[in-house]
C-alpha cells in the first residue's frame, strides 16, 4: 500500500470502530480504549476483520508480550503478572510513543493489555503492518489489489503474493531485539550466557 | 453479633446491609450443581439497572470502586455494565457466604478487584476471618450482567454471555479453526448460529477461568467435542496456552453451554490441581 501517515490510518480506522460499535465517530479518539467505547469480545473480532480487509493486513492474534515470552522463556519478561525490568525495557523499545512514566514502578500485565486496547495503539499497529503490504507488483509494477484470504494480486500481470502475518513480523522483531539487546547484554554482563531459551532462533 | 466478632459484618457507615438486587439464575450451573464432589456454584443475574446508576453505585461500591467508576472515561453502556457486573458479583458472593458461613455481608464489605492479569477477585477482611475465598467470574451483554461464584479450594471459574439478537456471521473465520468450522457446518442449519455463539462462549469462558483471557491467542483454546443434546462442549489447550498451563496438557476441559431466549451462555468450573 502507499505509505500512510498515522493520521490517515486513524481517519480510516475510526469509522470502522464507530460502525461496529454503533457510536458516533467523534467519540473514537486516539486515547480511548475500545472496551470503554463499548466493545465486547465479538466486537473486537469484527473490528479486526474489517480492519484487515480495508488495510490489506493480517493482524496478530496474540500480544507482543506473549510472543516475546515465547522467545525469551518464562519469568524473564513477566513474573506473577508484573513486567520485570527486562520486560519494561522491551516494551519501552517496542512502544516508543508510550509515556515512560507508565513503566515506572509496578506494571501489571492487565495495564499493558489496556494500553493495547487503545485506539491509538491499534492505529500505530495498523500503520506498521500496512507498510509491509506492497502497493505495486514486484514483477511488473502494476497495482496490487486484495485477493482471497490474506493474499494480494497484481491487477496487471496477475501475480499473487501472501501477506506477511502480524504474528510473523512480531516474532521477527522480538528475535532481532533478543539478539541485539538481550544476548549482547548477557554476554558482557554478570549473567553471561545464562538465559538462552531453547526456542530462540540462534 | 455472631461469634466472629463485631467487626466482620457490621454494616459499614451505620447502614443496614441492603437487600440483594440480583436473582439466582440456576440454568448455567445446573450441570455442576449435580456434581457432589465439587462445592456448589452459584450464578446470579441482573437484567438492567435496578436503580438510577449513581444511587446503585453508592449502594454497592466501596469508596475506592466508586472513585474508579466515577472517573471512568467510557460510554454509558460500558459504565453501566461495569457497575452491573460489580453489583451482581457482590450479590453472588453475599449469597454464597451467607449459605456457607451464615453471615450476611454488605456489598460494601466486598471489593471486586482485578488480579495483575485482570481476573476479578472478591477481597475483604472477611475472607480471612471467615476462612473463605470465593472464586468469581463476571460477564455482561446487552445490559444483562451475570456472575458465577463458588467457594472451595481455589476452583477456576469462568462464565461468558452473548446475545443472539445481533447476528454476526463473519466472526467464525477468526474465532474458529478449520476443523472447528467443519464441526459447526455439520450441525443442522437451524442450530448453526446459536452453536457458533455457544462454542465462542465456551472458549471465552475457559479463557476467563484460567485467568489470562485470550492473550495466548484464540486458537490456543481448541474445541474437541460439542454435544447438542446436553450442551456440553469439550476443549483442550494448545500452543502457548500449554506453556502457561502445563498441567492441562492432554486434559479435556468441560464447558457447559445453554440458551435462554436470546441469551447464550457458557460456564466452566475447573477443579484446583488441574491447573496452577
Amino acid at each position: 500500500m502507499p505509505y500512510m501517515t498515522e493520521a490517515e490510518v486513524f481517519d480510516q480506522f475510526a469509522p470502522i470502530v464507530a460502525r461496529s460499535l454503533r457510536i458516533d465517530a467523534a467519540q473514537v479518539l486516539p486515547d480511548a480504549q475500545l472496551t470503554d467505547l463499548g466493545a465486547e469480545s465479538l466486537d473486537l473480532i469484527e473490528i479486526t476483520m474489517e480492519t484487515e480487509s480495508q488495510f490489506h493486513i493480517f493482524l496478530p492474534d496474540k500480544s507482543i508480550l506473549e510472543t516475546a515470552v515465547e522467545v525469551f522463556g518464562s519469568d524473564i519478561l513477566e513474573k506473577d503478572g508484573y513486567l520485570t525490568e527486562e520486560g519494561k525495557r522491551l516494551m519501552m523499545c517496542r512502544l516508543p510513543e508510550a509515556d515512560v512514566r507508565a513503566f515506572q514502578g509496578e506494571v501489571a500485565v492487565k495495564d499493558l493489555h489496556s494500553y493495547f486496547l487503545k485506539v491509538g495503539t491499534w492505529v500505530r499497529m495498523v500503520q506498521a503492518l500496512a507498510a509491509h503490504t506492497p502497493g505495486e507488483c514486484a514483477a511488473c509494477g502494476g497495482r496490487m489489489a486484495g485477493s482471497m484470504g490474506f493474499r494480494m494480486k497484481c491487477a496487471r500481470c496477475g501475480q499473487e503474493i501472501t501477506l506477511r502475518s502480524g504474528e510473523e513480523l512480531n516474532r521477527e522483531w522480538v528475535q532481532e531485539y533478543y539478539q541485539r539487546e538481550y544476548l549482547s547484554q548477557s554476554w558482557f554482563g554478570a549473567e553471561a550466557g545464562s538465559a538462552v531459551p531453547a526456542n530462540a532462533v540462534q | 453479633m455472631d461469634a466472629l466478632g463485631p467487626t466482620v459484618c457490621d454494616p459499614p457507615y451505620g447502614m443496614q446491609a441492603p437487600p440483594l438486587l440480583s436473582r439466582v439464575w440456576p440454568a448455567p450451573t445446573a450441570l455442576f450443581a449435580r456434581n457432589s464432589r465439587q462445592p456448589k456454584p452459584l450464578c446470579c443475574r441482573l437484567d438492567g439497572l435496578p436503580l438510577e446508576a449513581g444511587m446503585l453505585a453508592r449502594l454497592v461500591l466501596t469508596p475506592g470502586e466508586e472513585q474508579v467508576w466515577r472517573s471512568m472515561r467510557a460510554v454509558a453502556k460500558r459504565r453501566h455494565e461495569w457497575l452491573l457486573g460489580r453489583a451482581v458479583a457482590k450479590d453472588a458472593v453475599r449469597m454464597l457466604v451467607e449459605e456457607h458461613a451464615g453471615v450476611r455481608l454488605s456489598p460494601l464489605d466486598i471489593g471486586i478487584q482485578p488480579d495483575p492479569y485482570g481476573r476479578p477477585q472478591a477481597v475483604g477482611s472477611w475472607t480471612a476471618r471467615l476462612g473463605v475465598q470465593p472464586a468469581i467470574s463476571i460477564s455482561h451483554s446487552h445490559g444483562t450482567a451475570v456472575a458465577l461464584a463458588t467457594l472451595g479450594r481455589g476452583p477456576l471459574v469462568g462464565i461468558d454471555l452473548e446475545n443472539l439478537d445481533q447476528p454476526r456471521e463473519s466472526f467464525e473465520a477468526i474465532a474458529f479453526s478449520p476443523d472447528e468450522r467443519d464441526r459447526l457446518a455439520a450441525m443442522p442449519q437451524e442450530l448453526r448460529q446459536e452453536w457458533a455463539l455457544r462454542l465462542w462462549c465456551a472458549k471465552e469462558g475457559v479463557a476467563k477461568a484460567l485467568g489470562r483471557g485470550f492473550s495466548a491467542g484464540i486458537q490456543a483454546f481448541h474445541i474437541t467435542a460439542a454435544e447438542t443434546g446436553s450442551g456440553v462442549v469439550q476443549l483442550e489447550l494448545r500452543e502457548r496456552a500449554l506453556d502457561l498451563f502445563p498441567h492441562l496438557r492432554l486434559i479435556s476441559i468441560m464447558a457447559y453451554t445453554g440458551r435462554e431466549q436470546d441469551l447464550v451462555y457458557s460456564t466452566t468450573i475447573q477443579p484446583q490441581g488441574a491447573a496452577e
